[in-house]
């Protein structure tokens, strides 16, 4: 069986080793190499995966885990605990960096500035490789579940960083259809994740 | 600036937690969330779901230089990092839907079970999505029936997973398999799947065969056939104790015994 000691699936599964709470306390607490390395190790890949998927070009998806793992380091003391995983915290880091990116390369303003986490999906420590597959396969299906404007309009938004405006020019809604859009759109793949039935 | 009704800001909620409304919005956003008597559930509502779509992105390595430039800035920084916790942020009130954040519950003896929300059926459904769009951009109307073969084979293959005394054994491929991932799934009557994606179409002339190890003794488990977007489905029936479950290419037809190394294989362990 995969286990931690395997590269691609350790990403973010550890059974052993001080837990990511710790490591980000340490971090919190002051200059601690080791720790900021750890979680390095631990979540480069899902970061540097969402920041390629959301910029599509290496140097700047290597720009935004950069400028995200600065982010962590100077907001380690501002974690939750509780409120969300270290995972979540540390990519939803990484998304804003991303968006932030490939928003500066637009006549846009830049996001204000990251102040906490993002709620949290939990992933259990069990398959690292079947439960990400899964884990995306659920969100997956939530997503092909909805009506294709409600999927565009959370598409721009969330991997090409398109704010309300824009995303009404691209798709040529009206702004308050882009708003009922992402809303229920949001709404129904939370109802599609809580209840794990096959979207209709 | 204008003030903002809670009906207003509560159409804007989806928006907002996706970061995608425009500054002079957003603030009227804020003002009203830090102003309101109302609790706007709505905003945690959609909330929890944003960081389920992170997971849409498959994980890529990144670049070794990046780690050192990322220590790099640590040193040349670490003392300025923000000392005090922020006592009441924009974002606190959007909370996670108890449902997203439940953790698995610990069986005595046994791994964590999956979190309730992930309905097997509905993941196995959609990792069929997934293989054959690769995404969630579109979908294929016309694949519909073949879709929805895979996604009972899958439904079944998941439920032996999660069966008593059942075995399985998580895959990844090298070489001529680069990037093929899957898992085998045996119930205790040594009955089963072997599920793959993304696995590369053979070369000419050869053929992709699974086969069961027991020590160094292998035994021909049937050859692959490969369908659309790399995805394949074996069924699985063995006898005795197996150790392994491996693919090697063979010339086309298979082989009795493999001629040569295993470019995807993964060891059989027992689950729940
Ligand atoms: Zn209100």
């Amino acid at each position: 069986m995969s286990g931690p000691g395997n590269a691609d699936a350790a990403d973010g599964e550890h059974s052993s080793g001080p837990s990511d709470e710790a490591l980000l306390e340490r971090l919190a607490a002051g200059a601690d190499e080791g720790a900021l390395s750890d979680l390095y190790d631990r979540y480069q890949a899902q970061m540097y995966g969402l920041a390629m998927r959301i910029t599509r070009d290496p140097a700047l998806a290597q720009d935004a885990v950069q400028e995200a793992f600065v982010g962590v380091w100077r907001n380690a003391a501002r974690y939750a605990v509780g409120r969300s995983s270290v995972r979540t915290w540390m990519l939803s880091i990484a998304h804003h960096r991303a968006i932030d990116i490939v928003r500066r390369r637009r006549p846009a303003d830049t996001l204000p500035e990251f102040e906490t986490a993002d709620p949290a999906l939990t992933t259990p420590d069990v398959w690292p490789e079947v439960a990400q597959i899964l884990d995306r396969a659920a969100v997956t299906a939530a997503m092909v579940g909805l009506p294709r404007a409600q999927r565009d309009a959370i598409q721009l938004a969330y991997f090409e960083g398109l704010t309300q405006v824009e995303i009404a020019d691209r798709t040529g809604a009206p702004l308050g259809t882009v708003k009922s859009r992402v809303r229920l759109g949001l709404l129904q793949m939370r109802r599609a994740l809580e209840t794990g039935e096959a979207p209709s | 600036m204008t003030t903002m009704t809670c009906a207003e800001a509560t159409e804007l909620a989806g928006l907002y937690v996706l970061d995608a409304l425009e500054p002079a919005e957003r603030a009227l956003v804020d003002a009203h969330l830090a102003t309101c008597t109302e609790a706007h559930a709505e905003f945690m509502e959609v909330g929890g779901v944003v960081p389920a779509l992170a997971t849409l992105a498959e994980p890529v390595a990144a670049p070794d230089s990046l780690k050192a430039k990322v220590m790099a800035d640590y040193r040349a920084g670490a003392g300025v990092a923000a000392p005090q916790p922020a006592p009441f942020s924009r974002r606190s009130v959007i909370r996670p839907p108890a449902s997203v954040v439940q953790a698995p519950v610990p069986v005595p003896g046994l791994r964590p079970s999956r979190p309730s929300w992930l309905g097997w059926a509905a993941a196995a459904a959609a990792v069929l999505l997934l293989v054959v769009t690769a995404g969630w951009a579109y979908t294929a109307q016309s694949r519909a029936d073949a879709e929805a073969h895979r996604a009972q084979v899958l439904a079944q293959a998941i439920n032996i997973m999660s069966s008593p005394r059942s075995l399985s054994a998580v895959m990844h491929g090298a070489a001529q398999a680069d990037g093929a991932r899957g898992f085998a799934a045996i119930d205790r009557s040594g009955v089963g799947y072997l599920v793959l994606v993304d696995l590369p179409a053979a070369p000419a002339g050869q053929a992709y065969q699974a086969w069961y190890i027991t020590g160094n003794q292998p035994t021909s488990a049937g050859l692959l056939s490969l369908e659309d977007g790399g995805f394949a489905v074996l069924n699985l029936s063995m006898q005795g104790t197996v150790d392994q479950v491996a693919l090697t290419l063979e010339p086309a037809g298979g082989s009795a015994q493999p001629t040569s190394n295993p470019i995807l294989s993964g060891e059989l362990t027992a689950h729940a």
